[in-house]
């Protein structure tokens, strides 16, 4: 499905507030919530306000939660829910609808394994983390804004994400013609116009 | 067969196209051509079965013969006389072989180089183009192509097997070397259209047999109730034709590829050192390819082969042939010499090897099992070199070595069909990697990676490049795939100019490139500019590689020529992280 398969994974915004996500990650919040992330319950109020999400936190804001883990898990925990999600989002076990979604999430999940299975990595995530810069959370993301962003300038993480989906909301409200028909070229155009417009 | 019974199919994208055929389970087949053999198996519902031919062979000589106005493969062997006289009609300059070696590949290639010396016909003009090739029918040089070849073979096989399920076959998975490129993997791909084969997935031969591990691991652990531990196994496959490695990680089902690497050298490497090793004066002795030459090549490749075979099981083999016109051949070949002659090629295992442990980030004492597959693993020299380097003293004992990769392919075929099995032994997932670097060129000549070896598919990165030149209003991206640190070195998939960069001095523009390795293994590349913004700067570019049809040599040189390095491109250093 060459068509499907060229949908990019666009912002984490445009898929995290919906069901689907909290039906993924059953347990992102099972473990108690570092300060980091107070941050990102208040940039999920704003969403919820948006009138997409609810009160339940969905997204998950550090690898740690995007694999369903403790900060303190050890590497084994680490292997073993990366294959469980590998089971669940790699391409190969997707129904054919979901081969897309699930293409992008499988991508983030690699990026959180990669980072927490090697331990100089995850010593250098984990101290960005506990000075409570969340920009290193899914530079996956960050690179694919990178075609839209429309300043550079120097901006904590937080609130980045928070303009990411509040341009999300715009260009979904703006779009809601569906975007599937359209090439990733003019999807992404559609996407600095919107975010020019601002 | 006759040359009219196979139609050239549209070799354009058939994926996405096929649908499900009720009346018969659309079950996709494992096929593993080899350079020397190819076998095909298939899903039976209970367990992956190696099909027969008419002769009692799970393993059939890859060849095609050409005579008169027909055309056999090597699958009935319908040509060869009888079974005793197949390899001397093979190498009779009638027969096309080793088109493995050859597909995708263009005369600069020193495999085509040393093709030259089979029977058969090769031609170079060495400026970087496709070599020509051709069979002898009747005294007469009649010209084919390697994917030709390889389709007659493969239409061939697909009968066989519909023969034999009674319905017809549509959909293939195939194995391939790590070392083959993308041009090679679209060849295949056409050679299947060809053929009327959908070609599903390409596997590195390697993960096949990765996965057929991870099955037999699974089924173990059911069995004893294991802890489902995770296994690490290193894979060495070597076959006539090419030489690769992989390390796999194995739990529950999920075998993760950690590391790929590979190399064109296998057992026609070590055929051709020892036929040169015994009778040096052999090039001198004929000039061009000549009856007397074709004939002479073949008694002596019978002979050597003969004695590399007997010499995996006694100390020395006495090679004795004469090869008429008073040439005579007699000498007597021990291990120490064998291994001599050889050395090079032994080296160049020895470092695939290293250099997937050193990818995989582990040591020996990190590897569970080493699994030696291919007809090369059972050269004592290669069992002693493999386990002696993962410092084990036995191989895993479960998997034939010639039937593994088919195997794993015929297991990846039903899986990818979409077929369950009840027991579960179907529930596996192989995590792939990507086997060479995929990169642009910048910084002159450099070649900059932007998916590396080794990166997990799906993959999507990128890379924010700069331009070199004031006011430089253009930008060549030049798409490149292999393991060269200079741009020149590796394959140009293709190519595509960014134009419309709004004026400004040089590095101070931020142009992203990236690259998307898509579920089915297709690469795309997107570009454009993300520093300045606004409505004056052009559209990104999406472009699917490679867009050259060939592994061109001219046109890495033409670009060069015509644009020097008004078009560059240099990497723009990484921000420090905040």
């Amino acid at each position: 499905m060459p068509h499907l398969a060229a949908t990019p994974p666009t912002s984490s915004a445009a898929a995290h507030p919906t069901g689907a996500a909290r039906v993924a990650f059953r347990r992102p919040w099972s473990t108690p919530p570092r300060p980091a992330r107070l941050h990102v319950r208040a940039v999920r109020r704003e969403d919820a306000g948006g009138g997409v999400g609810t009160e339940e936190p969905a997204a998950p804001r550090t690898f740690y939660d995007l694999l369903g883990i403790s900060a303190e898990g050890s590497p084994d925990e680490v292997r073993a829910a990366y294959r469980r999600l590998a089971l669940k989002y790699h391409p190969d076990v997707s129904p054919q609808g979901a081969a897309a979604e699930n293409t992008r999430r499988f991508i983030e999940v690699q990026e959180a394994y990669e980072t927490l299975s090697d331990p100089s990595r995850r010593a250098s995530y984990d101290r960005a983390l506990a000075r409570g810069v969340c920009r290193l959370a899914f530079s996956g993301l960050r690179s694919h804004r990178a075609y839209h962003r429309q300043d550079q300038g120097d901006k904590s993480g937080w609130r980045r994400s928070w303009e990411d989906q509040v341009a999300e909301l715009k260009r979904r409200s703006m779009a809601k013609d569906s975007d599937e028909n359209l090439s990733w070229g003019a999807r992404m155009r559609r996407r600095a116009e919107a975010s020019a417009a601002e | 067969m006759s040359e009219h019974f196979y139609t050239v199919a549209s070799d354009s994208e058939t994926t996405g196209e096929d649908k499900p055929q009720p009346s018969f389970p659309d079950v996709a087949i494992g096929i593993d051509i080899g350079t020397s053999k190819c076998s095909v198996a298939v899903w039976n519902g209970n367990q992956v079965e190696l099909l027969k031919n008419t002769r009692n062979q799970k393993g059939m000589r890859s060849y095609v013969m050409f005579k008169d106005d027909t055309l056999s493969a090597g699958v009935t062997g319908a040509a060869a006389r009888e079974n005793g006289h197949e390899e001397r009609d093979i190498l009779s300059g009638s027969a096309i072989f080793n088109m493995k070696r050859l597909i995708g590949r263009m005369d600069t290639d020193e495999v085509v180089q040393a093709s030259k010396s089979l029977p058969f016909l090769v031609q170079t003009l060495g400026i970087g183009v496709r070599p020509f090739i051709a069979a002898l029918v009747n005294n007469m040089w009649r010209s084919t192509t390697p994917e030709e070849v390889l389709a007659i073979f493969l239409l061939e096989l697909k009968a066989l097997v519909e023969m034999h399920l009674k319905h017809p076959v549509r959909n293939a998975v195939l194995t391939i070397p790590v070392s083959f490129s993308r041009f090679q993997q679209t060849r295949i791909e056409r050679a299947c259209a060809m053929a009327g084969l959908h070609a599903l997935r390409l596997m590195p031969e390697p993960t096949a047999v990765a996965l057929l591990y991870a099955q037999q691991q699974q089924q173990l652990m059911h069995d004893n109730m294991g802890s489902g531990t995770e296994k690490i196994a290193l894979i060495f496959n070597m076959g006539a034709g090419y030489c690769d490695a992989a390390v796999a990680a194995t739990a529950g089902g999920v075998s993760q590829i950690r590391a790929l690497s590979g190399c064109t050298v296998g057992g026609e490497d070590i055929l051709q050192n020892i036929m040169r090793h015994v009778l040096p004066s052999f090039d001198n002795l004929y000039a061009g390819q000549t009856m007397d030459r074709i004939r002479s090549i073949g008694l002596l490749r019978i002979a050597t082969q003969d004695a590399i075979h007997k010499l995996a099981y006694q100390d020395n083999v006495e090679v004795n042939v004469d090869l008429g016109n008073g040439h005579k051949v007699s000498k007597v070949l021990d291990h120490p010499e064998f291994e001599q002659v050889n050395r090079a090629i032994f080296e160049k295992c020895e470092n695939i090897i290293n250099q997937c442990l050193i990818d995989a980030k582990l040591v020996p004492e990190d590897i569970n099992d080493v699994i030696l597959v291919g007809g090369c693993s059972k050269i004592p020299r290669i069992r002693s070199l493999v386990l002696g380097l993962c410092k084990k003293e036995i191989s895993y004992k479960n998997i034939d070595a010639l039937e593994a990769a088919v195997s794993g392919a015929a297991l990846e075929g039903a899986i990818a069909s979409g077929v369950t099995d009840p027991s579960g032994s179907l529930d596996l997932l192989t995590i792939q990697a990507t086997p060479m670097n995929l990169g642009i060129r910048a910084d002159s000549d450099i070649f900059a990676a932007i998916i590396p070896r080794n990166t997990t598919v799906p993959a999507r990165r990128d890379m924010l490049f700069t331009t070199t030149h004031d006011n430089q209003t253009e930008a060549l991206i030049a798409v490149y795939e292999g393991e060269g640190e200079r741009a020149e070195d590796n394959h140009l998939l293709g190519y595509f100019k960014i134009t419309g960069i709004p004026a400004a001095p040089k590095g101070t523009v931020e142009i992203s490139v990236c690259m998307d390795i898509d579920a089915s293994n297709v690469l795309r590349v997107f570009a454009g500019v993300v520093k300045p913004q606004g409505p004056a700067v052009p559209p990104f570019i999406e472009v699917r590689m490679p867009t050259l049809d060939d592994g061109h040599g001219w046109c890495g040189q033409a670009l060069a020529k015509t644009y020097g390095k008004t078009l560059d491109l240099a990497v723009l250093p990484k921000k420090l992280q905040p």
